[in-house]
């Protein structure tokens, strides 16, 4: 999915789960949301040329590979500070919101093949007018909210 | 087990993984008699998606795949409102992840998350 639907589903898991949040609560939950998508700057080049980022602008970390990692580095945070579970559920949902919306190799590097859960149009035009639906339902959801 | 329906496997794993959310919901909400049904639902799903891929002869190992990474990401949904409560439950999902990168052949032998979380939400709600 596109980076500001990550940025909002970071805000939106943020009022949920705080119920008086800090200027600093918000910026940690985005950075825990969006964190993954570091690894399309290596890529950006190639998705300019192609004109998307597909399965192969997504490194390892950017796969199951990368989730298990970063839930062994929260789940050892979660012992320290509380608020590692929030940060936890921001990072997990990154990936799921990927994995519903576009294809992706989920057991890379161990496993090449490519899963599509064809629920989202597969033409650039397609994902566009999806990507536009879906971001705008979510800032809407969090316009109601506020 | 082969049914043959004009339906996309593919597409019946990506729903159980939708579903999954309201699992998580009611489990949130201690709504356990309705967490367990859709959950069961979710379990039907995951047998129906092999069933009708090989009733239409197009299972393949990209459709197994499909059905473990649906598998694993609903299972990291429906346990993460018990990663508030029992942050240990974390370290089963990453196990499972884990056990799914070592297996190489086609035959995969996980912990059954969700059936064990089944049948605790069914004895939560008889008890």
């Amino acid at each position: 999915m596109n980076l500001i639907f990550h940025i909002l589903l970071g805000v939106l898991l943020t009022m949920l789960l705080f119920p008086t949040p800090s200027i600093l609560i918000y910026l940690l939950m985005i950075v825990a949301s969006t964190v993954t998508d570091i690894d399309h700057v290596k890529f950006f080049k190639n998705a300019v040329k192609t004109k998307r980022f597909g399965v192969q602008s997504r490194s390892r970390f950017h796969e199951l590979y990368g989730l298990v990692i970063g839930l062994i580095i929260l789940f050892l945070l979660s012992i320290l500070t509380e608020i590692a579970v929030p940060l936890t559920i921001a990072f997990i949902l990154h990936y799921i919101a990927d994995y519903l919306t576009r294809p992706t190799r989920p057991f890379y590097p161990f496993k090449k093949e490519t899963c599509h859960f064809n629920l989202y149009p597969k033409s650039l035009k397609g994902i566009i007018i999806f990507d536009i639906i879906i971001t705008g339902g979510l800032a809407w959801l969090i316009f109601l909210m506020m | 087990m082969k049914i043959d329906l004009p339906i996309d496997p593919n597409k019946i794993s990506g729903l159980s993984v939708l579903l999954s959310f309201p699992v998580a919901y009611f489990i949130l909400k201690n709504m356990f008699l309705l967490a367990a049904s859709v959950l069961f639902l979710i379990l039907i799903l995951d047998l129906l998606d092999g069933a009708i891929a090989r009733g239409r002869k197009i299972n393949s190992y990209q459709g197994q795949i499909v059905d473990w990474a649906a598998d694993r990401i609903s299972e990291a949904i429906i346990f993460m409102p018990l990663f508030t409560y029992y942050k240990f439950s974390i370290l089963l999902v990453i196990l499972n992840i884990l056990v799914n990168f070592a297996v190489i052949k086609k035959k995969l032998v996980v912990i059954p998350l969700r059936h064990l979380l089944l049948i605790w939400l069914i004895y939560v709600v008889l008890v």
